[in-house]
């Protein structure tokens, strides 16, 4: 079939606009709406809706819909729940957009610089990369933590410092890949410098990979800090949707609503932001528009 | 006085010797071709002139000098140059066009963009100054419809258009010396002949020298004023186009003559007819 | 004065065939429309065209790779158009390919003495003993060395491996052997070489080819007859000499006119023209319209414009 697609020459096409393909994709702007809902409310939330998370409100274990019970219950000290998931939010998903970023620049910088010059800077950084990949993560976060004492800020450091050397390997992987195509080649030809090449030329080929693995990364690192929280390794002062979860583990099986809520809050923003990379990667891919 | 002299140049991949102390000199505004089987080290020479073979593999220049005459009159011997002097001459002395006009283009950028971004890099001109120079490289290259073309991107044109865009971002800097590395070879028959067309028009129009790289005799015979003949990394034999073609001196070149079918050579032959095979092929 | 066979009637005839490709958006790519062609004994017919004109596309209908929406194929009489695999099997037989990439034909991890003798177990003609030895003789056939038999394919030359190719096509004594392209990607020192061994098997074992090609200064050389492709029509058949010394139809000349001539003393002047091939894409429900052939000359089928 090498004599398809030959001259499909649909020539009144121009560029139109990655947010118009981005748009153009139905779940991920429904995923948008919904993540921008779950900022909105982490944002301004806990100033409209009056109740702390901290304080005891009501009997403990009120299940939603019990009298006097918040609209999604109390935990086990009677505090509200749905208080605690708009606190909490905050943190987590700070904690998360700051790890991702953090892992994606740390990533790219020291895979691009690999993928890109090859020889022995290439082999240099992917064995300082693999110092940090063969370390059981959550091992390795927990000494960070142990380190550096817990806190947001120490806690976000630990996540992102487990995470980049993914993000290094793609990134080296799709340099490695795009440098050998000919337009880079070409891109020299005519008098580029390599940084003008790194970040011009290759950069945007090999972004729509590197973002969707972003989102994926955001998920992850709530996820994470979930985890840590869920074993009681964070601040015990901090509210966070995973630390709710942590705190009320216990009583699962008894009061469903303690960590049902928390885990479904985790659930949506994950899904959303999800959906959100699958439409960056329509976004960024030229061949789409203009279909 | 050539416009370009090399002498002695010597790369070598390992222990693999690509290019074995190779002699030639290119002229202002003429054309010359160079013609090898695959592997015979014509792609490595072009490379080693741009100073591009070095990065990111294992070559590596080990002898000889490139020297590139400027336009002051003075002579550079590239082989000397740091890198940021490569950088301005690639594109502005040499531009270098490639065989795979789908992939020579970044994928991701509209084509009038790419034209600009060169001009950009060596005039250092303003986006809207560049872009007007883009447009009338379209017209220079022969591209119908092209405002409309400008904002395509590769994806959207065929591959002879695309080859055109090649051109055009070569040639936008106004290079001394043009060298194409198998211009034609992807490309059907009869979109081949425009760009052969094009390129010999542009080069009465323009005055620049090219180095034409291909595997193709009939290509070679079609542009060529001279003629260098590479095999096995060495060259075999290098003559004006009308010598190597009818009275060609080495063994080699009489085979590889003897195995390229001629259009037109059959005529008045019933039937199919073996290649007479000559030289080192007989 | 083609026909070496025993017979009269043609090796192969393919009558009125067609296929369309579904694309996306509502599209289909029309890539072969009412081909008719016949392939004598010991003839070789030389497709011609260029990308997209849909000539690998009617290779793979003849070896029934695709099925043809519309149209008959009839080998030796019979029509193998509606056969399933199994009645095919037989057919496959007299019914051998070669393709364009040597490289990609051939298995890596198997040695390729054992990848020319597979076709011959596979069909089960021959005991393991007897294909060692036909192995044997068709390396000798194609200009291969016996202490070639045990290596891997990447330990040969493209040349090399082509001639692999062909002998594991000619292990099961084909009578029609179809070369996709198959001198294509060779440099022409190797691909000269094939031509000539291709043409020797054809003077012995009294082959017929369809030849199928972009070149056409390749197919002037090998070819007894021509048909000439654009955008899944033929749009001119005849002799070589017909097409090549008498080109009727537009398209004909113009490819003919292309192609650079490997004599700096027959320079031709391009005209700086801008064309492009049009494409086979078209909306659901309209098509190309059908061309009509003329005979102009016996043998000579031309397009009408």
């Amino acid at each position: 079939m090498t004599d398809l697609g030959i001259a499909v020459d649909s020539v009144e096409t121009g560029s139109r606009g990655a947010l118009r393909m981005f748009l153009r994709n139905k779940a991920a702007v429904f995923g948008l709406v919904v993540f921008t809902l779950i900022a909105l409310i982490t944002i301004f939330g806990p100033g409209l809706y009056g109740t702390s998370a901290r304080k005891m409100v009501a009997p403990p274990f009120l299940g939603p819909g019990d009298d006097l019970a918040p609209l999604l219950g109390t935990d086990y000290l009677g505090r509200d729940i749905l208080a605690g998931i708009i606190t909490g939010g905050r943190t987590t998903l700070l904690v998360a957009i700051v790890a991702a970023l953090m892992t994606m620049t740390f990533g790219l910088v020291i895979g691009s610089l690999a993928g890109y010059f090859g020889r022995w800077i290439d082999s240099l950084l992917m064995r300082f990369t693999e110092i940090f990949q063969v370390m059981p993560s959550l091992l390795f976060a927990l000494v960070v933590i142990f380190l550096l004492g817990p806190g947001t800020r120490n806690e976000t450091l630990a996540i992102g410092l487990t995470m980049w050397p993914a993000g290094a390997r793609l990134t080296r992987a799709e340099f490695l890949r795009w440098r050998e195509m000919e337009f880079v080649k070409a891109a020299r030809a005519i008098g580029c410098s390599d940084l003008r090449i790194m970040f011009r030329t290759i950069l945007p080929n090999a972004m729509p990979p590197l973002l969707t693995w972003t989102t994926l990364i955001v998920v992850t690192a709530i996820l994470f800090h979930a985890g840590l929280a869920f074993l009681g390794l964070v601040d015990i002062n901090s509210v966070s949707w995973g630390s709710m979860m942590g705190k009320n583990r216990g009583y699962a099986l008894t009061a469903w609503w303690t960590v049902a809520f928390p885990g479904a809050a985790i659930m949506i923003t994950g899904l959303s932001i999800a959906l959100i990379g699958d439409g960056l990667q329509d976004a960024f891919n030229p061949k789409l528009r203009g279909r | 006085m050539p416009l370009l002299s090399v002498s002695d140049l010597t790369v070598t991949f390992d222990d693999f010797t690509a290019v074995d102390s190779v002699d030639f000199t290119i002229e202002p505004g003429e054309t010359l071709g160079v013609v090898g089987e695959s592997g015979s080290g014509k792609s490595v020479t072009a490379l080693s002139i741009m100073r591009l073979i070095e990065m990111g593999t294992r070559a590596k220049i080990t002898r000889g000098r490139v020297e590139l005459e400027m336009p002051d009159g003075s002579t550079l011997d590239l082989l000397d140059q740091d890198e940021p002097t490569m950088r301005s001459i690639r594109g502005n002395q040499i531009a270098m066009i490639f065989q795979e006009p789908l992939t020579s283009l970044n994928p991701v950028y509209p084509v009038g963009e790419q034209i600009a971004e060169a001009l950009r890099i060596h005039e250092g001109s303003s986006r809207k100054a560049s872009m007007a120079r883009a447009r009338e490289m379209f017209d220079l290259v022969r591209i119908p419809e092209a405002d409309k073309r400008i904002g395509q991107y590769p994806h959207e044109m065929s591959g002879g258009m695309r080859q055109r865009i090649m051109i055009a971002i070569g040639l936008c800097c106004g290079p001394r010396l043009l060298i194409a590395d198998e211009p034609t070879t992807a490309l059907d028959v009869t979109i081949q002949a425009q760009i052969l067309g094009l390129i010999k028009q542009l080069q009465v129009e323009t005055g620049t020298a090219m180095m034409l790289i291909t595997h193709d005799m009939g290509v070679i015979a079609e542009v060529a004023d001279r003629v260098v003949v590479m095999n096995q990394a060495k060259i075999v034999e290098q003559g004006p186009v009308e010598q190597i073609f009818h009275s060609p001196r080495e063994s080699y070149t009489r085979g590889l003559l003897s195995a390229v079918p001629k259009l037109g050579s059959m005529a008045g032959h019933d039937g199919p007819r073996p290649f007479n095979l000559a030289g080192d092929l007989a | 004065m083609t026909s070496q066979g025993k017979d009269q009637s043609p090796l192969i005839e393919v009558q009125h065939i067609s296929k369309q490709f579904p694309t996306d958006h509502n599209a289909r790519v029309h890539a072969v429309t009412d081909v008719s062609l016949h392939i004598d004994h010991g003839e070789t017919l030389a497709v011609v065209g260029e990308s997209g004109c849909g000539k690998s596309t009617l290779a793979n209908l003849i070896i029934r790779l695709h099925d043809a929406d519309q149209g008959r194929i009839l080998l030796k009489g019979v029509d193998i158009t509606g056969l399933n695999p199994r009645e095919m099997r037989v057919h496959r037989q007299t019914l051998q390919i070669v393709f364009q990439d040597p490289f990609a034909s051939l298995d890596p991890r198997v040695r390729v003495g054992a990848s020319v003798a597979e076709p011959l177990t596979v069909h089960k003609v021959a005991t393991k003993e007897e294909a060692t030895d036909q192995v044997r003789h068709l390396f000798e056939l194609v200009g291969l060395e016996q202490s070639m038999l045990n290596n891997y394919p990447h330990q040969f030359s493209g040349g090399q491996r082509q001639r692999v190719c062909i002998a594991r096509a000619l292990a099961l004594k084909p009578e029609l052997v179809i070369a996709d392209e198959a001198v294509s990607a060779l440099d022409v020192s190797v691909q000269a070489q094939v031509m000539n061994l291709m043409l020797e098997l054809q003077q012995e074992m009294g082959l017929s080819y369809l030849f199928i090609s972009h070149d056409l200064a390749v197919v002037e050389r090998i070819a007894h007859r021509v048909a000439v492709m654009y955008l899944g029509q033929i749009v001119e058949l005849g002799s070589r000499e017909q097409v090549f010394r008498d080109p009727r139809h537009s398209y004909t000349k113009r490819l003919l006119g292309a192609v650079p001539i490997a004599d700096p003393r027959q320079r031709t002047e391009r005209p700086l023209i801008t064309g492009e091939i049009p494409s086979p894409v078209w909306p659901a429900g309209e098509g190309p319209d059908l061309v009509t052939h003329t005979e102009v000359e016996p043998g000579h089928l031309v397009a009408q414009e």
